[in-house]
C-alpha cells in the first residue's frame, strides 16, 4: 500500500500563500480541503489572504487617479501617429 | 482546466486597422490600471503618466506582432513591465538572499502553528488599512510588489504574469508567498495588536 504523505500546517500554509494549491493533484487538493475543514488556524490564514487582496483593491481604487486628461492626451498623441 | 478567455477577433482586426474609435476605447479602458500599477511601484505622477503614454506608443508600433494569443490587457501590462524595467534596472533585483525566517518562525518543529495567525480584519478599521497597507507595500522588494499588485489588484492570470515578467511559475509562487508574509508581518507590527 502506498504511503500517504500527511501535510501539516506549515506545508499547507506555504501552498496557500504561494497560490500553488491550484497546481496540486486531486488527492493533495482533497487533503488541503479536509485540513482546512478541521484547522481554524489555516482557515484564518486563507481569510487573511483574501482580505489582504480585497483591501489592496479597495485601497487602489480610492487612490488619487490620473490627472484627468491623460487618456485624452494619449488618444491625441496616438491619432497623430496613425 | 478552463481555457483563458480569448480576445475578440473583430477587436483585433479593428486594432490592426488602427481604427481610431477602437484605439480610443482601448486607451480609455486600460490607462488607469496601467497608471495605478506604475504609481504602486514607486514612480511619480509624472513618471507614471510618461510610462503609460510610452506603453500606448509601443502598443501601436507593435500591433502587427500582436497575435492575439493573450488579452490586449496582458499585452499592455507586458509592455509596461519592460518600460519600467528600462527606467529602473533595480526592478531586476534578485531575491536569492531573502529567507523564509518570518514564515518559519510561525511554526514548531512538527509544522504546527506556534500561535494562530492574527485576525487582521478585526485589527484594522477599513479607513486605517489604506495607509498602513501603502506603507507596508513600500517595504516589499520591487519584484514582490509588482507581482502582488498584478495578482491581487489587477487580478492578472498567473500564466500571464509569468510570461510578462519572464519568470517561472515556481518563482512567482515564491515571490507572492514572500510578499504576503511580509505584508502580514508589517501590518501586525504596525501596532494594531
Amino acid at each position: 500500500m502506498a504511503l500517504i504523505h500527511v501535510m501539516h500546517c506549515r506545508e499547507i500554509a506555504k501552498l496557500i500563500e504561494s497560490d500553488e494549491v491550484k497546481e496540486l493533484n486531486f488527492a493533495d487538493r482533497q487533503q488541503v480541503r479536509v485540513h482546512l475543514w478541521v484547522c481554524w488556524h489555516c482557515r484564518r490564514l486563507v481569510r487573511q489572504i483574501l482580505w489582504l487582496g480585497q483591501m489592496a483593491r479597495q485601497s487602489a481604487s480610492r487612490k488619487r487617479d490620473t490627472s484627468g486628461d491623460l487618456e485624452a492626451r494619449i488618444i491625441r498623441n496616438l491619432s497623430g501617429q496613425v | 482546466m478552463a481555457n483563458p478567455p480569448q480576445p475578440d477577433i473583430s477587436l483585433l482586426a479593428r486594432l490592426r486597422e488602427r481604427d481610431p474609435a477602437t484605439l480610443a476605447a482601448t486607451v480609455q479602458e486600460h490607462t488607469r490600471p496601467l497608471y495605478r500599477t506604475a504609481r504602486g511601484l514607486g514612480f511619480s505622477d509624472q513618471e507614471a503618466e510618461d510610462l503609460v503614454q510610452d506603453v500606448f506608443i509601443v502598443f501601436l508600433q507593435t500591433l502587427d506582432r500582436f497575435e492575439g494569443r493573450s488579452q490586449v490587457r496582458t499585452w499592455l501590462f507586458g509592455i509596461l513591465h519592460h518600460k519600467m524595467r528600462d527606467r529602473r534596472r533595480a526592478l531586476q533585483r534578485e531575491e536569492t538572499v531573502d529567507s523564509f525566517e518570518e514564515f518559519d518562525s510561525c511554526f514548531d518543529r512538527q509544522g504546527h502553528w506556534v500561535t494562530a495567525p492574527e485576525d487582521l480584519e478585526r485589527l484594522f478599521a477599513s479607513r486605517e488599512i489604506g495607509t498602513a497597507l501603502e506603507e507596508c507595500l513600500g517595504t516589499l522588494t520591487l519584484q514582490q510588489r509588482e507581482v502582488f499588485l498584478l495578482r491581487e489588484v489587477e487580478e492578472l492570470d498567473t500564466k500571464d504574469i509569468c510570461n510578462n515578467l519572464q519568470i517561472t511559475n515556481t518563482h512567482l509562487g515564491v515571490l507572492i508567498h514572500r510578499a504576503r508574509v511580509r505584508l502580514r508581518e508589517c501590518l501586525k507590527g504596525k501596532g494594531w495588536r
